[in-house]
C-alpha cells in the first residue's frame, strides 16, 4: 500500500513540478537559489517588523505573531479548499489514476501527499521570513527556532486534513447546485444583497463629518485592537503560537500531536466510502439529463430564436455568465462606500464638483470593463459558427441578438445599483443620480457597439476552438483599453462641464454620450453590413 | 490589459480619490482655541502617599486577554487636545483614541510573564498638562510604601 501510495504521489508530483535526474548537480544551485531567496525574504521581513514596530507604532509582539499565524493558514485552507475540489473530484487526471492498480483511498491520500508538499514548500517561502525575522529582532532562544522547525512539518498536515474534510460536503453541495441553475442564481442574488447590506452597515459606523487623519488613525487603532483580539480566538493557531513562544508548552505539544492524528484519522476513515461516489458524480457526463415533457416553442422570427439562445446559454451556464459581469457586481459597492466617505467629507463648491467627476470616472471605468462579453461574442461560437454561417438565413441577427443581451443584461444591472445608491444614499442630490444614471447607459451601449465591432473585424474562432478559452484574447484587452479611455475621455469634459460651465455641464455631457452612441451604432451598422459574411474560421 | 488589472486601477483610483477630496475639495475645519486646563484618570484602585495613582491588573490581563484600557477625562469637554501617551517599559505598547478619551495597554507576553509594573503618562503636547497612572499586578498582602 505504502509503495503504491509513493509511486502515485511521485507521479502526480512530477506533473505539477520541476523534477531533476538523479545525481544532477543542478538540485543543489536550486537548493541554493531557493535559500538565498528565504534568506533575502527573512532581512525584507525584519525591516518591515521594524518599521511597524518604530514608524507606525503597531505592537510587534507574540499576539501579532499568532494572528499572522492565523491569517496566512486562513488563506492557505480557503485556497487548498478551492484546489482539493478541483483536483480531488474534477481534476483530469482522475480518469488516468483510476484506471491504475490502486485503491481509492490510497489515490486519495497520494494527492492529499501533493498537496502537502506544495504547503510546505509555501509555508517555507511565506512563514519562515516572517518568524525567523521575528525572533530575530526579539532574540529568542533556540527552543524558539527548534520549535519552528517542528511546526514547519505540522501546519501543512492541519491545513490539508481541513481542508480536504471540508472539501467533502462542499462538493457534494456544489454538485447538488450544479444540478439547480435556477438555485444557484437564487444564491448568488443573495449573497449580493448580504454583502452589500454588510458593506452598509460597516461604512455607516464611520462618523461623520469624516476626516481623513482621524479616520487613518482609528483605523489603525481598530486594527491594532482587532489583531490582538483575533489572535486569542484562532484555536488550534492560537494553541501553536502559544507553544511556539513557550508558555504551557508540552500541554500545548500534547493538543498539536493529537489534533494532527486526529485529523488524519478522520479524513481517512470519512474519505474511505464517500471520496469514489463523489468525485465520479463531479464529472460532467454524470448529469441527469431532465424529461423534456413538452415541446419548446417556436418563434418565426429569427432575431427572437437567437435573442432565446442567448438567454438559454445564460441559464445554462451561470457561472460564465457571472464571470462576464462580475466587475458589474461590484459597481453598487463602489459607489456606495466612495460617495458615503465624498458625502461625509464637509466639501466647498468645488468639493462637490470634484465628487461628480470622479463619479463620472469611477462609474465608467467599471461599466465599460464588463462589455467583454461583446467583445467575444463571435469569438465564443468557436467552430460553431461554420455551421451557423451555412444557414439559409440571415445570420448576422446574432449579433443584434447578442447585443440586445449584453444590453439587457448590462442596463439591469445599473439600473439595480443606482437604484440600491439613491436609497442607501439619500443625501446625495437625486438630480445628479438620475443624470449619471442615463450617461452611463448611453456610454456603455456605445461601448458594446464599439466592443463587438472590435471581435467583428478580428474573431477568434480558431483560437478559442483549440484552446475553449478566453483568457489571452486580445480583443477583451482591446475592449478593456478602450473602456478606460473612454473613462479619461469623458472625466476630462467634466471637469470642463462642472467646473468651468456648470449651468450646461450635464447637457455637454449627456449630449456627447449620445453623440458617441449614436457614431458607434452607425459604425457597428455599416460594418456588420461590410463584414459579417467574409467572417472565416 | 485583463478585468484583474482593471479592477486594481479601480482601487487605486478610488483611494486617490478620496486624498483628492480631502486635500483640494473640503472646507477649512473649525478649529478652536480652548486650551486644555486639566487631564485626569479618574478610574483607579487606590492612591500612595504621594498621590500617585495605581490600577491592580493581576484579574484583568492574562494570556488569554493582553489589552487595559485607561479612560480619561479632558477639562473643559471641548478642548482642542494633542494628546501623547508614554510608558516606562518598551514591553507595552500603548494606543491612543482621541476621540473616545482612551488609552489601550497592549501587553506583550514577556511583559505578563514577568508581571512588569508599568506607568502610563497622558500628556497634552501643548500645555504640558498631564496625568499618570500605574498598573500593576498586586500580590496579597502588598503595601504601597511611599518614596522617601
Amino acid at each position: 500500500m505504502l509503495e503504491r501510495i509513493r509511486i502515485l504521489t511521485l507521479l502526480q508530483l512530477s506533473n505539477k513540478s520541476r523534477l531533476y535526474v538523479k545525481g544532477s548537480k543542478r538540485i543543489y544551485s536550486h537548493i541554493a537559489i531557493r535559500f538565498a531567496i528565504i534568506v533575502a525574504l527573512t532581512v525584507v521581513v525584519s525591516l518591515l517588523l521594524h518599521v511597524l514596530k518604530n514608524i507606525l507604532y503597531i505592537p510587534v509582539n507574540e499576539f501579532l505573531m499568532i494572528f499572522i499565524l492565523i491569517l496566512t493558514q486562513g488563506l492557505s485552507i480557503a485556497v487548498s479548499i478551492i484546489g482539493l475540489v478541483s483536483d480531488l473530484y474534477n481534476s483530469k487526471d482522475n480518469q488516468i489514476l483510476f484506471s491504475l492498480a490502486a485503491k481509492n483511498d490510497e489515490i486519495f491520500i497520494s494527492k492529499l501527499l501533493v498537496y502537502y508538499v506544495n504547503e510546505f514548500i509555501r509555508n517555507l517561502f511565506l512563514l519562515v521570513p516572517i518568524f525567523v525575522g521575528f525572533g530575530i529582532i526579539s532574540n529568542l532562544g533556540i527552543l524558539y527556532f527548534l520549535s519552528l522547525i517542528f511546526i514547519l512539518v505540522f501546519l501543512p498536515i492541519i491545513s490539508v486534513g481541513i481542508s480536504a474534510f471540508i472539501s467533502m460536503p462542499l462538493t457534494s453541495l456544489i454538485n447538488y447546485i450544479k444540478r439547480h441553475n435556477l438555485l444557484s442564481a437564487i444564491l448568488t442574488f443573495i449573497f449580493v444583497i448580504t454583502l452589500f447590506y454588510l458593506t452598509y452597515a460597516i461604512v455607516s459606523q464611520i462618523p461623520t463629518p469624516i476626516r481623513i487623519v482621524q479616520l487613518y488613525n482609528r483605523f489603525t487603532l481598530a486594527l491594532t485592537l482587532a489583531i490582538q483580539k483575533i489572535a486569542q480566538f484562532g484555536t488550534i493557531y492560537t494553541i501553536i503560537g502559544k507553544m511556539l513562544f513557550g508558555f504551557s508548552y508540552l500541554l500545548n505539544l500534547l493538543i498539536l500531536v493529537v489534533t494532527v492524528v486526529a485529523l488524519i484519522v478522520i479524513n481517512y476513515f470519512v474519505s474511505k466510502p464517500v471520496y469514489f461516489k463523489l468525485m465520479s458524480f463531479s464529472q460532467e457526463n454524470t448529469i441527469n439529463k431532465s424529461i423534456v415533457k413538452s415541446k419548446p416553442l417556436e418563434s418565426k422570427n429569427l432575431f427572437i430564436t437567437f435573442l432565446k439562445k442567448e438567454f438559454t446559454i445564460a441559464r445554462r451556464s451561470l457561472n460564465e455568465l457571472l464571470s462576464n459581469y462580475a466587475l458589474l457586481l461590484t459597481l453598487p459597492f463602489f459607489m456606495y462606500i466612495l460617495n458615503y466617505i465624498y458625502m461625509g467629507m464637509n466639501r466647498s463648491t468645488f468639493g462637490n464638483s470634484v465628487v461628480l467627476i470622479l463619479n463620472v470616472i469611477i462609474t465608467l471605468l467599471i461599466v465599460t470593463g464588463s462589455n467583454t462579453a461583446s467583445a467575444t461574442a463571435i469569438t465564443t461560437e468557436g467552430y460553431e459558427f461554420v455551421l451557423l454561417k451555412t444557414a439559409p438565413y440571415n445570420t448576422s441577427k446574432m449579433a443584434w441578438a447578442k447585443i440586445a443581451f449584453n444590453l439587457f443584461f448590462t442596463a439591469i444591472m445599473i439600473t439595480f445599483s443606482f437604484i440600491l445608491f439613491s436609497q442607501a444614499l439619500p443625501v446625495f442630490p437625486k438630480q445628479n443620480i438620475w443624470l449619471l444614471y442615463i450617461l452611463v447607459l448611453f456610454v456603455n451601449a456605445g461601448h458594446i457597439f464599439w466592443s463587438f465591432q472590435i471581435d467583428l473585424l478580428s474573431p477568434k474562432l480558431s483560437d478559442y476552438a483549440t484552446t475553449g478559452s478566453i483568457s489571452h484574447n486580445q480583443n477583451v484587452s482591446k475592449s478593456l483599453s478602450y473602456g478606460l479611455w473612454l473613462s479619461i475621455f469623458f472625466g476630462v469634459i467634466a471637469v470642463f462641464a462642472f467646473v468651468l460651465i456648470k449651468p450646461l455641464g450635464w447637457y455637454l455631457m449627456i449630449g456627447l454620450a449620445l453623440i458617441f452612441l449614436v457614431f458607434r451604432l452607425y459604425f457597428f451598422q455599416s460594418y456588420l453590413k461590410a463584414y459579417f459574411n467574409d467572417i472565416e474560421y | 490589459m485583463t478585468k484583474k488589472i482593471l479592477f486594481v486601477l479601480v482601487l487605486v483610483f478610488s483611494v486617490f480619490s478620496i486624498i483628492l477630496i480631502a486635500v483640494w475639495g473640503t472646507l477649512p475645519e473649525n478649529s478652536n482655541n480652548i486650551q486644555v486646563e486639566t487631564i485626569v484618570i479618574n478610574e483607579y484602585d487606590e492612591t500612595n502617599d504621594n498621590g500617585d495613582k495605581f490600577i491592580n491588573v493581576t484579574d484583568i490581563i492574562s494570556k488569554e486577554n493582553n489589552i487595559f484600557t485607561i479612560n480619561y477625562v479632558i477639562g473643559p469637554e471641548n478642548a482642542n487636545a494633542d494628546i501623547v501617551v508614554s510608558t516606562t517599559d518598551k514591553d507595552v505598547n500603548l494606543q491612543v483614541d482621541q476621540l473616545d478619551n482612551k488609552v489601550y495597554v497592549i501587553y506583550s507576553f514577556n511583559a505578563i510573564d514577568q508581571m512588569k509594573t508599568i506607568t502610563v503618562q497622558i500628556k497634552d503636547k501643548d500645555t504640558q498638562n498631564f496625568d499618570e497612572v500605574t498598573l500593576w499586578f498586586k500580590t496579597p498582602g502588598v503595601i504601597i510604601v511611599p518614596e522617601i
